[in-house]
């Protein structure tokens, strides 16, 4: 309640003196061709040697002018100069909805001009941008994948070539925010982790912030990613076919049908995305291979030999009502299958087949079936109301629903009947398992954006999230015998729920003091409701031009997280992450984060960056490998494997250069990373988590050989990733401990050294694809040959170890001569290819 | 262009054949020193005799056994059980030539240790004295008492004594040692009076004791060595916390569709043990999970545990118990 009646009287004030009269001018620059609003573009006003920047979404207000005439130039490279005369009376605020029209072909340029006016502009910390091309220029497996993108970007790491899971600068997957159009996704991944659940050809850009984040963003330790969806395009019906080796995606976008309204208008985009594999295996299996099978084998054989498929769904829509009020809405929708299933009839008369002759009238017939129906995804839903209240405030409410689904399912029932002379007897069972982890986020948002002057920003908002845990598995059974009443038994072995919430308060003023120094100071108020306390976290940053192109950034800020995972500390799949709320009795994780940095932008435009930062953890929660299976106080058997942890403590140190070429025929960036990222526990001292890597450098470059012909390259060298060593044999002991009987034995197994003292060899991955497009009827067609690991590099996953032997026929006998070693290799040698229509 | 493509193709083929990995199966050597591994049970278990194992490690390289001479093996006797006259048989097969079977020995087992016990008052020498010796490829599932490593006190002087500290020393001619200590449990002591004597399964019931004070304890029932007379929810089991007096049995829902005769019993079993800290960490507490690793791609192994010893691996415990008996019915 108190939240509420602070946001209403903010508002109030922010109204109020948002009113105090002056002449300004605001509005917004799109595309002329798409509607898409076009961010970072310049607006000046030469004659007053005064100015702004449009925001993310093509938005701008430059306030306080003089009354009277004056030459707005409106200005993005890439695009035609728009130049025009205004009249600016007493007391009036011109609203310009200014469209630009494409110059340049591939909108090459637009990146250089975004960059430079970032540069010029951003405060923060750690952060990148990548549109679409550059999400696409860079190699990943298959198909481009916004995640595989990030993980060539310093101070992103990943775990290993199966997962592409983020890991940035020492935080773990669930400490990313990951944000599909604002709205939080819980484990984005198709295919355990090979493949992220986002659509490229959807997707605008994505916003990454590796550390330092603002006050607006919170919940989370690590990082921000914002994956924001193209709006549609206002203009006409267009739309993109692209088929891998995979999958199949397509996407069309265009205007909302309002006619002529000038109160209604609006775009929409829909895009989706299924993989095909499973279809193509199994009709070649079903018409090209079963039929030649012989009569027993075909008898035997499944009708399906893959069982698995994912797709997703992605849509958006806008609709502008009169010129202040937008209402867009957007949806994901994605799930990965696994259905098999079973069935088989028979009776004696398969023996009669195989010659056997009944002697008594026998007859008994029955039937088996088997369900595994496995599935799991996402479904979004959001809606955003943006309101420009008037030109220096524009209010944003958001509500969201988020729900992630992990749902395994197996069922099995047979039935049996016997009809003799001497037995008439029939049988029915099944047997059900359910096992499911279903998260469901409900999310509320509203949010002031103050201009007061050019020199503030002043951004403050409420955000609350309830977000509904629950995990559970039941396992049942029915069985009745010559179809009596059944005998049901019905036993939920794991039950863990939870519905905490989380809300929060914020505020942020970005200050421009003077032209070379600017501020940025925010502080959010976070509450969780199974805790008591009041968590403040404050945050800052500072930007000081040493010169027009070299700049000077620090940023330091608090975290807290109030989800958690309970994953194990140590696997090598991150397969699944099961999510719960931090328990009543546990503190909220904690990290503060401290960064420093300097930027340098040349007129070439070749932008350098480094940073260094330093980033604590407490109170992290590892999973405790505790006893899976458990009896209960009644003496029921409970799975009750993610209740204990221990209290975790982390640091995180590092190094990155990054150094991207914006502009020219060779475009791309060179990424170092040098991290050193470190774990305790109270049982375990200092050690190396699973995925800290030493160095890390990625070089992805993107030559346009030709207007329609690309060569792109991404090249990786990481130190290796520490593993547990084998270094001797031993023996535990063992005992009968339940039984009467007194029995102990020596068990043979590996003698391991320190937790991760040891480290794989070095990752090294070369990956190169070309891309050739052409026209083709009215639209483009693009031909994309890709191939992995060109030099087949051997990139250790994980040792596998048997103490070596072999048994000689001549004698007999098993020799054993020692420890043996290998290495499970990541991506081999591994072409792809595919096509890309546009129309 | 074409120059182009052309250093590309070379490019790629020159990087594919310098970067090849090595793949396959590898040896690993380590220069890990070997260190003692070491079981020692102090029983007041009237039925169980003390008695101290001693291993050691290995490191990696090297067989994990050696070949310690050979057997020359004219003929075996297979006994089998005949069904159709119902009583075994034997069956006799000769090599020609003799079969040259090689005699191995697990390279874990330490044979020459000097063992120690002590009261603080008293010295008590542990001798190996392995109850037969043994020579088969089941050698690693036998249990202690077969080990060719166990040491007893032969001269019969070591007699335990509740709530006392013992301390343990071994040595080896080759320069290995280890030290150990640990408190016995009091004896523990199942109160008759309150067990009726005969127990329904269908009902749960409670055994009760004499506090164990800081130890702790598991209480198993069973149907020892009478199979013939099972009854389904007889075989239970419990481990109680320090300071526990009652453990109360539990009912199984899945033997409610089990049916038995009406005159159905069996003799059951109960047996208190309580057990000293050493013992209870090394083989119950699942704490110890945080230094075991199991991984399916990895298998097995940890870091090696060691409760009671220092200067090696593994477990000085001590153990005491007391037994009763009960007609169990379903």
């Amino acid at each position: 309640m108190n939240y509420k009646l602070t946001l209403i009287i903010t508002f109030l004030i922010l109204l109020a003196s948002s009113l105090l009269a002056d002449q300004s001018i605001h509005g917004f620059v799109r595309d002329d061709q798409t509607g898409e609003p076009l961010p970072y573009a310049n607006i000046i006003l030469p004659d007053l040697n005064r100015g702004g920047v449009s925001n993310v979404d093509g938005y701008f207000v430059i306030s306080d002018l003089p009354v009277g005439s004056h030459t707005l130039i409106i200005s993005i490279i890439g695009y035609a100069n728009h130049i025009q005369s205004i009249q600016l009376p007493q007391d009036f605020n011109l609203r310009l909805d200014i469209r630009l029209n494409q110059e340049i072909i591939e909108g090459q340029s637009i990146e250089v001009s975004a960059e430079r006016e970032k540069f010029k502009e951003l405060i923060s910390t750690s952060t990148v941008t990548l549109d679409r091309r550059a999400i696409e220029v860079a190699p990943s497996f298959v198909e481009a994948d916004v995640f595989r993108a990030l993980q060539l970007l310093p101070g992103v790491q990943s775990l290993n070539d199966f997962s592409s899971a983020l890991y940035v600068r020492g935080s773990t997957p669930d400490q990313n925010l990951i944000m599909l159009d604002g709205i939080t996704v819980y484990n984005p991944m198709h295919l355990g982790g090979i493949f992220s659940t986002f659509n490229t050809d959807a997707i605008k850009e994505a916003e990454f912030h590796a550390g330092g984040f603002p006050a607006q963003y919170g919940g989370r330790l690590g990082s921000i990613l914002n994956i924001i969806n193209r709006e549609g395009n206002t203009e006409e019906i267009t739309g993109s076919a692209n088929i891998s080796l995979i999958s199949s995606k397509l996407l069309v976008e265009g205007p909302l049908p309002t006619g002529d309204s000038e109160l209604l208008k609006g775009s929409w985009m829909i895009a989706g995305r299924r993989t095909y594999f499973d279809i193509i295996a199994n009709a070649g299996w079903k018409y090209l291979i079963k039929p030649n099978l012989d009569e027993w084998e075909r008898s035997n054989a499944p009708d399906e030999i893959i069982p698995y498929y994912f797709y997703d769904f992605q849509g958006k829509v806008n609709l502008d009502i009169g010129s202040d009020h937008r209402l867009t809405w957007s949806s994901f929708y994605g799930d990965d299958v696994l259905d098999w299933q079973y069935e088989d009839n028979y009776s004696s008369d398969d023996w009669y087949d195989d010659g056997y002759q009944p002697t008594d009238n026998y007859y008994y017939e029955g039937s088996e079936k088997s369900v595994f129906d496995w599935h799991w995804g996402n479904f979004t839903n959001s809606l955003t109301w943006r309101w420009i209240v008037n030109p220096k405030l524009i209010a944003k409410t958001f509500v969201a629903n988020s729900r992630f689904r992990f749902e395994v399912n197996f069922d099995y029932e047979d039935e049996d009947y016997n009809h003799s002379d001497h037995d008439t007897s029939s049988s029915q069972s099944s047997y059900g398992f359910d096992l499911f982890d279903r998260i469901n986020d409900q999310s509320f948002e509203t949010s002031l954006t103050w201009l007061p002057s050019d020199a503030h920003k002043v951004t403050g908002g409420f955000q609350s999230k309830q977000v509904n845990f629950n995990l559970g598995m039941i396992i049942g059974f029915e069985e009745s015998y010559n179809a009596d009443t059944p005998e049901i038994y019905i036993d939920t072995l794991m039950w863990m729920e939870s519905q905490p919430t989380e809300s929060a308060f914020y505020i942020q003023d970005q200050w421009e003091i003077n032209p070379l120094l600017s501020l940025q100071t925010g502080i959010r108020v976070a509450n969780y409701s199974l805790h008591d306390t009041t968590y403040f976290e404050p945050r800052l940053g500072l930007k000081y031009f040493l010169s027009e192109n070299l700049s000077l950034k620090a940023s330091i800020g608090r975290y807290h997280q109030f989800l958690t995972v309970a994953n194990p500390p140590d696997e090598n799949l991150r397969f699944l992450d099961i999510w719960f709320g931090v328990p009543e009795d546990r503190a909220a994780p904690r990290s503060d984060h401290f960064i420093l940095g300097a930027e340098y932008l040349t007129d070439s435009d070749i932008l350098i960056r480094t940073e260094t930062y330093h980033k604590s953890f407490d109170n992290l929660l590892t999973l405790k490998p505790t006893d899976l299976i458990a009896i209960d106080d009644d003496g029921n058997l409970r799975i009750d494997p993610f209740n204990e942890f221990w209290d975790t403590d982390a640091y995180a140190d590092g190094l990155e250069i990054l150094v991207k070429k914006l502009s020219g025929k060779v475009r791309g960036w060179a990424g170092y990373t040098y991290a050193i990222t470190q774990r305790k526990y109270a049982e375990q001292d200092w050690y190396f988590p699973k995925y800290d890597r030493t160095h890390t450098l990625n070089v992805v470059a993107d030559w346009a050989l030709t207007e329609a012909l690309h060569f792109s390259t991404a090249v990786t060298y990481s130190s290796g990733n520490p593993y547990t060593a084998v270094i001797g044999r031993s023996e535990n002991w063992r005992d009968q401990t339940w039984s009467l009987d007194n029995s102990w034995w020596a068990q043979q197994s590996f003698l391991y050294g320190e937790k991760h003292a040891e480290r794989y060899p070095g990752y090294f991955r070369w990956d190169v694809s070309f891309k050739k497009r052409k026209p083709f009827l009215n639209g483009t067609r693009e031909w994309y040959f890709q191939i992995l690991n060109v030099t087949n590099h051997l990139n250790i996953f994980s040792y596998i170890y048997q103490n070596r032997g072999e048994y000689d026929y001549q004698t007999g006998e098993y020799i054993n001569r020692g420890v043996q070693r290998a290495g499970i290799p990541m991506f081999p040698f591994f072409p792809t290819f595919g096509v890309k229509f546009e129309f | 262009m074409k120059i182009v493509f052309r250093y590309i193709t070379i490019s790629i083929l020159f990087m594919l054949l310098i970067s090849c990995g090595n793949w396959g199966w590898e040896s690993i050597e380590t220069d890990n020193e070997e260190q003692l591994n070491v079981f020692g049970l102090i029983s007041l278990d009237d039925s169980l005799e003390s008695f101290i194992v001693v291993h050691k490690t290995l490191d990696t390289a090297g067989p994990d056994e050696i070949d310690v001479g050979s057997d020359t093996i004219f003929y075996q006797v297979w006994e089998w059980f005949n069904e159709d006259i119902g009583q075994s048989e034997f069956d006799t097969v000769w090599y020609d030539p003799p079969w040259i079977k090689t005699r191995y020995e697990s390279r874990y087992v330490v044979k020459d240790a000097t063992v120690t016990l002590s009261d603080g008052t008293h010295n008590y020498q542990f001798i190996r004295a392995p109850a037969e010796e043994t020579n088969d490829e089941y050698r690693y599932y036998n249990d202690v008492f077969s080990d060719p490593a166990i040491y007893l006190n032969t001269d019969l002087s070591f007699v335990p004594q509740p709530e006392t500290d013992y301390t343990l020393e071994i040595t080896t001619p080759d320069g290995m040692s280890l030290s150990g200590s640990v408190r016995t449990p009091r004896k523990p002591q199942i109160i008759e009076q309150d067990l009726p004597d005969t127990l329904s399964l269908k009902q749960t019931f409670e055994v009760s004791w004499n506090s164990g004070g800081d130890y702790s304890a598991t209480l198993s029932t069973g149907s020892q060595g009478s199979w013939e007379y099972y009854i389904c929810g007889i075989d239970q089991f419990g481990i109680m916390e320090a300071g526990d007096t009652t453990w109360n049995s539990s009912l199984n829902s899945w033997c409610y569709e089990e049916e038995y005769d009406p005159e159905t019993n069996a003799i059951m079993t109960i047996r208190l043990r309580f057990m000293d800290d050493n013992y209870y960490k090394y083989f119950l507490a699942t704490d110890d999970d945080a230094a075991e690793i199991s991984n399916f791609l990895i298998g097995e192994g940890g870091i090696g545990n060691a409760y009671g010893v220092e200067g090696g691996f593994g477990v000085l415990g001590a153990i005491s118990t007391d037994w009763t008996q009960r007609i169990a019915i379903p």
